[in-house]
């Protein structure tokens, strides 16, 4: 009995040492799961205002020039709107491949602003398997404009300061397509009445819709659920990713006026049943300033 | 057991390739490289993950995964061949052997055949493998953006640098 197992063992060994052909021997390769991360979930680090959950890798540099024109009802005269613009600069630097920081300057009320970025979870394939990606975003922003009022307070540095807590939940679900759910916390020191609100909860949502391999769809929706005051609306945009090479350039129509989270979320009045739309465009770059020493 | 002594393997291979244009250099190196070779029949196995390929700039990492070999749809590169005349080639401890490898090549889902020189030393128990050969992107339909298309060589010199254990 023991000798037939034994026999029927032996047998199965060897013919299994002898079909072992050169796909056998890929197949042994590839028995071992490897993890793969998930890259590209947006082509730059915002999806239109709103953050993507991607920020600069390790040891690069990146610029974002952006413009907000004026509103389109706003007619002839003003060429509708193209006669008005704002400017933001924002530059940001990975200083590991998780973490990264940046500092910004508005125009539109004269804001500056700082913040941090870090990647908590990475989506992921394989070995290990993570469905979406976790990023963390804090944002502090102070309006240096001389002739805002707030009554009842004192104009001192304190009530000139805002700020944004993000986590931002991505996902990409083909290669093409990806979509990030965004809960923000914004708090504000200073409000203009005390029927307003100091802390303001939204949930975004940002999608990304390649359409070859240099252009993409996006959208956004930023939905308040608890408004600073009641004029406030949620701002909707609508643009496109178009990749160069070297420069991303997104061009997008938005009834949101700000570019920071303290104004296109918080403190958003447009609407776009009433004209209040506005054509815009990032045009971001990213510069390498130290060669991966890893490799080379 | 007979498996054990024919067949060496490794998961931490290197394979680097390099383009170089006037404009500029790009290099890549991938550490991660599963090899198989079977040194009583000649066979011998590559996989390769393609987003294991390390850039000196994140950018033209993303762009080498995003535009040009499209890693998402076309996760790896295999070969799978042999070596030729197998039979004739001895392994003595440390010399250099030159051989020749000939097979099938799949990069982007295009599969090419194959042959190369390389060279062969068995060293402490390893086996010690390199090579070095040229692929053009257009035999894989890896299509160039005419904006980069002056940025990107025509051929790429791909070397192969890898240790293989017994399994």
């Amino acid at each position: 009995m023991l000798n037939k197992k034994l026999f029927f063992l032996s047998v199965f060994i060897f013919s299994f040492t002898f079909t072992f052909g050169q796909e056998n021997l890929l197949d042994l390769l590839n028995n071992k799961p490897q993890t793969t991360f998930t890259s590209s979930t947006f082509k730059d680090t915002k999806v239109i205002n709103l953050q993507s959950n991607e920020a600069p890798a390790k040891n690069q540099l990146q610029f974002i020039i952006s413009h907000r024109f004026g509103k389109l009802n706003d007619g002839a005269y003003q060429l509708w709107g193209l006669d008005n613009s704002q400017i933001r600069f924002h530059l940001s630097y990975g200083i590991t491949d998780w973490f990264s920081v940046g500092l910004g300057r508005s125009s539109n009320n004269k804001i500056y602003d700082g913040w941090a970025k870090y990647k908590l979870l990475k989506q992921s394939t394989g070995d290990k398997n993570i469905p979406f990606s976790l990023t963390g975003y804090n944002a502090i922003f102070i309006k240096t404009v001389k002739d805002f009022s707030i009554p009842d307070s004192c104009l001192c540095f304190n009530n000139k300061i805002s700020y944004a807590h993000q986590l931002i939940i991505a996902r990409k679900f083909s290669k093409n397509t990806s979509i990030e759910i965004v809960p923000t916390l914004l708090h504000y020191n200073s409000i203009d009445s005390s029927s307003h609100n100091n802390d303001v909860f939204a949930i975004s949502i940002g999608a990304r819709q390649k359409l070859n391999s240099s252009i993409s769809l996006n959208l956004e929706y930023n939905y308040l659920l608890i408004k600073k005051n009641q004029n406030n609306t949620n701002s909707l945009s609508i643009g496109f990713d178009i990749e160069t090479g070297g420069h991303v350039f997104q061009l997008h129509l938005t009834n949101a006026k700000g570019m920071i989270e303290s104004e296109f979320i918080g403190e958003n009045t447009g609407k776009w049943k009433n004209g209040d739309i506005y054509f815009g465009f990032n045009i971001s770059r990213q510069f390498n300033l130290k060669k991966n020493k890893k490799s080379w | 057991m007979l498996l054990a002594q024919n067949q060496y393997m490794t998961r931490s291979g290197q394979v680097d390739f390099f383009s170089s244009t006037p404009i500029e250099d790009i290099k890549a190196i991938n550490q991660s490289v599963g090899s198989i070779l079977d040194i009583k029949t000649g066979d011998f196995v590559f996989e390769i993950l393609m987003k294991s390929f390390q850039f000196e700039n994140a950018l033209m990492q993303e762009h080498f995964n995003e535009k040009y070999v499209e890693s998402d749809d076309y996760p790896t590169a295999t070969f799978y061949g042999k070596l030729e005349n197998i039979a004739s080639i001895s392994l003595n401890e440390d010399i250099e052997k030159p051989v020749i490898v000939s097979g099938k090549i799949t990069i982007h889902g295009v599969e090419q055949p194959i042959r190369a020189e390389g060279i062969l030393n068995f060293k402490n128990n390893q086996i010690i493998a390199s090579s070095s050969f040229i692929l053009k992107p257009d035999d894989f339909q890896i299509k160039i953006p005419s904006i980069v298309r002056n940025n990107i060589a025509k051929e790429i010199i791909v070397n192969v640098n890898i240790k293989l254990k017994p399994m």
